[in-house]
């Protein structure tokens, strides 16, 4: 197999990444050693009234020297080195374990053959990368992704700053506005999926009747819908957060500029917007990653349908004919609907590491370009 | 001063419309649960058909399906809930102590691995994150899927970054004096923690049960990938999405369902609604 050497190298990486669980696992007995010595030595100081001097391990051997001095010995290094390592490892552990172990196996995976299952696993280099990149349905969900977390980052902060500076106000009942407009953030994605199916498949089409205009869900209103529902969950959210930032405007500024005559929308522009510059930034940042990362809502709501026809560019693009293609597959429906349910492995994997890249490089951009933005007060 | 009070009525009278906008689905859900499918397909946005049997016997049926177990779900997210977010609480303020006071290039060093954890979407980590739990439970005997504990942990790896990034901004800011004068009058360094700082963090501790909270609750790509769709360890969004699979149309029983899996937290939002609220927006800005 002339893929072996990768393949090897693989299952070596692997095991070195097994080795650090065991060491990791095993890091807490080391721990433990230190406070079983100390009593040990208390003991045989008062109880058998001769101190020991030297530990069986404190011989010439470097390792149990280092060990002693940093670790689990009783100089000052080691007892503050222990309270560091005893408070880091629960979550560090874990972190290493679950996030990033499995992210460097999925990277190393998304360059193989495996497909889950099977024991066997071949280097396959960048076809899976190739493969994606041909195929018009990764193209078009790819397309479709970067379309709806425009709009939706777009709508969600629209709506979010508006009702953040209509209950900034000074309404009676602004405190129940601000607790019912978050109401809905409370309901997950996936329930909040249901209740709206519910309301696009029952509720408007009874609604419409009486109306006239039919508002069912097509390839044409569909990502309208699933903005809408989005811009219902998460602009609650985000609401609070520019309230928060609005709070800290301070008062006599406005006021001021009330005195020197300037209008409702002069003061929006020139002192509100530039003082809450930071709030963009993270709101944002925090829309533009959910929106990417959609998925719960998708998949109770159309789970990637209605189907559509492919746009023509990506026809002409792709050299496709006409096609029927889920309108609704967004990237991270694509990537869960690849790797678990067709159990194509590897090319959802190679599909997440490009949904990565392409996010980190977003979401860089997005923050470095707000930054520059903020003002200091 | 009369054409500001006019407006201000306007944009009253705005704001209220508004929240009757947003609280239509709500009220929804609420009619609808208590009809029969009958009458929500006839008429699935007035009162018609409306009753209280109706109701209590749709919320009995839920009760009683063995596609949802209700009890069992709401029982499993619970504890699911409830001891990752103590576990997160606790285990990231302790990791952001530790990392702010030792002032080495192991701990920016740590710190800078943890920031680049918040950067990783779940999508990249979760195919391989279910084998790699599966090789470990192979390879040591430990049971991790379908298991409170296993998710525990895993919600422990992935709650850590946001959640120590944010005590790191905030201990930060919280002056030394107080430790080194209780080491002076001598604490330990864990007693330190435990009795001086951690009562300091409780506004960012609350902050952090709030975002975590609602996070893990609510999850469902994560519990559906470590628990089995049908595993003894099932949350409440998995049985919401197994009654619905397996009920397509039948909109009574679902919207019940969801009503059921809505108003606990709902309830508890409406009590702790000023700690909630004050949590999120003092935590949102930091």
């Amino acid at each position: 197999m002339e893929n072996s050497v990768f393949v090897k190298i693989g299952k070596f990486f692997l095991r070195i990444l097994e080795g650090i669980v065991i060491f990791i696992s095993a890091f807490p007995l080391v721990l433990i050693y230190a406070p079983l010595r100390n009593l040990y030595k208390r003991f045989s100081k008062s109880v058998l009234k001769k101190p020991i001097k030297s530990m069986p391990y404190q011989g010439n051997v470097r390792i149990f020297r280092y060990l002693d001095k940093y670790i689990i010995g009783e100089t000052k290094y080691a007892q503050k080195n222990r309270v560091f390592i005893y408070f880091l490892l629960p979550s560090l552990s874990a972190f290493i374990i679950f996030v990033i172990i499995p992210f460097f196996m999925g990277i190393y995976y998304s360059f193989t053959d495996w497909e889950g299952l099977s024991s066997v696993i071949n280097w396959v280099g960048f076809a899976n990368y190739k493969d994606i990149f041909t195929d018009y349905k990764f193209v078009y969900s790819f397309f479709r992704t970067i379309q709806y977390s425009l709009l939706s980052v777009l709508f969600v902060n629209l709506f979010a700053f508006g009702i953040a500076l209509l209950v900034t106000q000074k309404l009676k009942l602004k405190n129940i506005y601000r607790a019912g407009f978050f109401m809905p953030n409370l309901i997950g994605g996936l329930v909040l999926g249901y209740i709206w199916k519910f309301v696009y498949s029952s509720a408007l089409p009874a609604i419409s009747e009486s109306l006239g205009p039919n508002l069912s869900l097509n390839a044409d209103t569909a990502m309208g819908a699933i903005i809408a529902v989005v811009v219902w969950q998460y602009a609650g959210y985000i609401m609070m957060i520019y309230i928060a930032a609005l709070q800290n405007v301070p008062q006599d500024l406005i006021e001021a500029s009330k005195i020197d005559g300037a209008s409702a929308w002069q003061r929006l522009k020139a002192i509100t917007l530039p003082l809450v510059a930071q709030a963009f930034t993270i709101s944002l940042f925090l829309t533009l990653v959910t929106s990417f990362k959609q998925f719960d809502t998708v998949i109770a709501l159309t789970n990637g349908a209605p189907a559509a026809l492919l746009p023509e560019w990506i026809q002409s693009f792709m050299n496709e004919s006409t096609r029927s293609i889920l309108s609704m597959n967004l990237m991270a429906l694509d990537i869960y609907n690849t790797g678990w349910i067709e159990n194509k492995f590897s090319v959802g994997q190679a599909k997440a590491v490009v949904f990565f890249i392409f996010l980190l490089i977003v979401s860089v951009i997005q923050v470095t370009y707000n930054k520059r933005r903020e003002v200091e007060l | 001063m009369k054409r500001q009070k006019t407006s201000l009525i306007l944009l009253e009278v705005f704001a209220a419309l508004l929240l009757l906008v947003v609280f239509f689905p709500f009220f929804l859900v609420i009619v609808n649960a208590a009809k029969s499918i009958s009458d929500i397909l006839t008429n699935p946005i007035g009162f018609q058909g409306v009753s209280f049997a109706k109701f209590f016997s749709n919320i009995k049926e839920i009760l009683q399906s063995t596609d949802v177990k209700y009890l069992n779900s709401f029982i499993n997210s619970t504890i699911i809930t409830t001891f990752s977010l103590l576990a997160i609480g606790t285990f990231s303020g302790m990791a952001a102590w530790v990392l702010v006071r030792t002032k080495t290039k192991y701990s920016s060093l740590i710190f800078l691995l943890f920031i680049s954890g918040m950067v990783i979407p779940f999508q990249i980590v979760m195919l391989p994150l279910v084998r790699f739990m599966e090789s470990i439970t192979a390879f040591t005997g430990i049971p991790l899927r379908d298991t409170y504990w296993g998710v525990v942990l895993v919600y422990i790896g992935f709650g850590s970054p946001l959640s120590i990034f944010m005590f790191h901004g905030f201990i930060k800011s919280v002056p030394i004096d107080i430790e080194e004068a209780a080491i002076i009058d001598g604490c330990t360094k864990p007693q330190v923690f435990f009795k001086i700082v951690l009562p300091i963090l409780k506004p960012i501790f609350v902050t952090l049960l709030v975002l975590n909270g609602m996070w893990i609750w609510n999850d469902y790509l994560l519990p559906l990938l470590v628990i089995s769709k049908n595993g003894n360890v099932r949350t409440l969004p998995l049985a919401v999405a197994n009654l619905a699979g397996s009920f397509v149309k039948q909109w009574d029983l679902i919207l019940t369902s969801v009503l059921l899996t809505a108003i606990p937290v709902i309830i508890l939002f409406l009590f702790a609604q000023k700690h909630i609220i004050k949590g999120m927006t003092s935590g949102a800005i930091k």
